[in-house]
């Protein structure tokens, strides 16, 4: 299956958003990240019960510095 | 001592602080000089941006970094438009449980002034979706009423552009903006030494933001500490109440007794 990951073209094997969490070594039982398909946020609770879909934007983020 | 000087320095949200002065997170040498220059600041507020994870591998968390000893506060700079402002917010509340965001819609890359149509548009969404909105705008004394009318927790208008270190450009319109909002007036952009983080609590602000002029500074940690004396200088010296200027002198030595006379 074909997503957007942050903006790039990532092909995915099972469509699980705890095995792309996964793949982009996030640790899901630590707060610090956050996860929007489509431009819709997809809270903490919800990741496990996740799927992914064909063409699905997905964007990982996490705090980084700021000013 | 009773120092006269009200405590806490500094409320947001119904939230009590011990410094007045927010610092940024962002530019320092290397992640130590930026935990000691925190350190020395005083600050108790830290900024934050929101990016994408690094997919070429994890880097050491900020948050692991900061957080407990931090309140920390998500911005949402970078964001040129409303929609965007309010998904990244949305990221930020996520991600660090936190209702707080600095709101930040810049309109052009040069100045990194505030879009104003859309930060307004952008903080009455977050309002409405319970946040609490600090919100950089320009010193446009309008605009920073609306951003209060609108129910933001703080306003926060620029003191020249972001990381200029020019100051306060337009300190009239500061004073007047810290005259006729109720909500905390936090300066935000523009300072680039300790006299200018005095000057914006002098002016009446409630706060000082601040991140390049530590950062960048030749010692980080010294100009940290500058600041926090600044501000703190800058606060006690509002509430003792500044002389009227005058045009003349006027001799502070007593007049009787001259020899001579």
């Amino acid at each position: 299956m074909d997503i957007r990951l942050n903006g790039e073209p990532y092909t995915l094997a099972d469509s699980a958003l705890t095995d792309l969490l996964a793949a982009c070594e996030v640790d899901t039982t630590r707060r610090g990240v956050a996860v929007a398909i489509n431009d819709a946020i997809v809270p903490r609770g919800a990741w496990s019960s996740t799927k992914l879909k064909d063409g699905d934007a997905v964007e990982i983020v996490r705090p980084h510095s700021g000013g | 001592m009773d120092t006269g000087i009200p405590t806490p320095a500094l409320t947001i949200a119904g939230e009590s602080f011990g410094s007045a002065l927010m610092a940024g997170t962002a530019g320092y040498p290397n992640r130590q000089v930026m935990l000691d220059a925190l350190t020395a600041s005083g600050a108790e507020i830290v900024t934050v941006s929101i990016r994408r994870v690094d997919l070429a591998g994890p880097r050491e968390s900020l948050v692991d970094l900061l957080a407990g000893k931090y309140r920390l506060l998500p911005n949402t700079a970078g964001c040129a438009t409303a929609r965007d402002a309010v998904l990244t917010a949305g990221l930020a509340r996520e991600a660090l449980e936190t209702n707080w965001v600095k709101l930040e819609v810049v309109g052009d890359r040069e100045t990194l002034y505030p879009d104003v149509e859309q930060l307004l548009s952008a903080a009455a969404a977050l309002v409405g979706q319970g946040f609490a909105v600090l919100a950089y705008t320009s010193d446009d004394p309008i605009t920073a009423e609306k951003l209060a009318d609108l129910g933001c927790a703080a306003v926060m208008p620029l003191g020249a552009p972001i990381g200029s270190g020019l100051g306060i450009l337009n300190p009239f319109n500061i004073e007047a903006i810290c005259r006729r909002l109720t909500a905390p007036v936090i300066l935000d952009a523009g300072i680039g030494t300790a006299s200018d983080a005095a000057r914006a609590m002098e002016l009446g602000c409630s706060g000082v933001l601040l991140n390049t002029a530590i950062a960048k500074a030749d010692d980080p940690v010294a100009m940290a500490r500058a600041m926090r004396l600044g501000v703190e200088a800058g606060r006690t010296a509002r509430h003792a109440g500044r002389i009227p200027k005058r045009l003349y002198a006027e001799a502070s030595s007593p007049e009787l007794g001259l020899i001579g006379s």
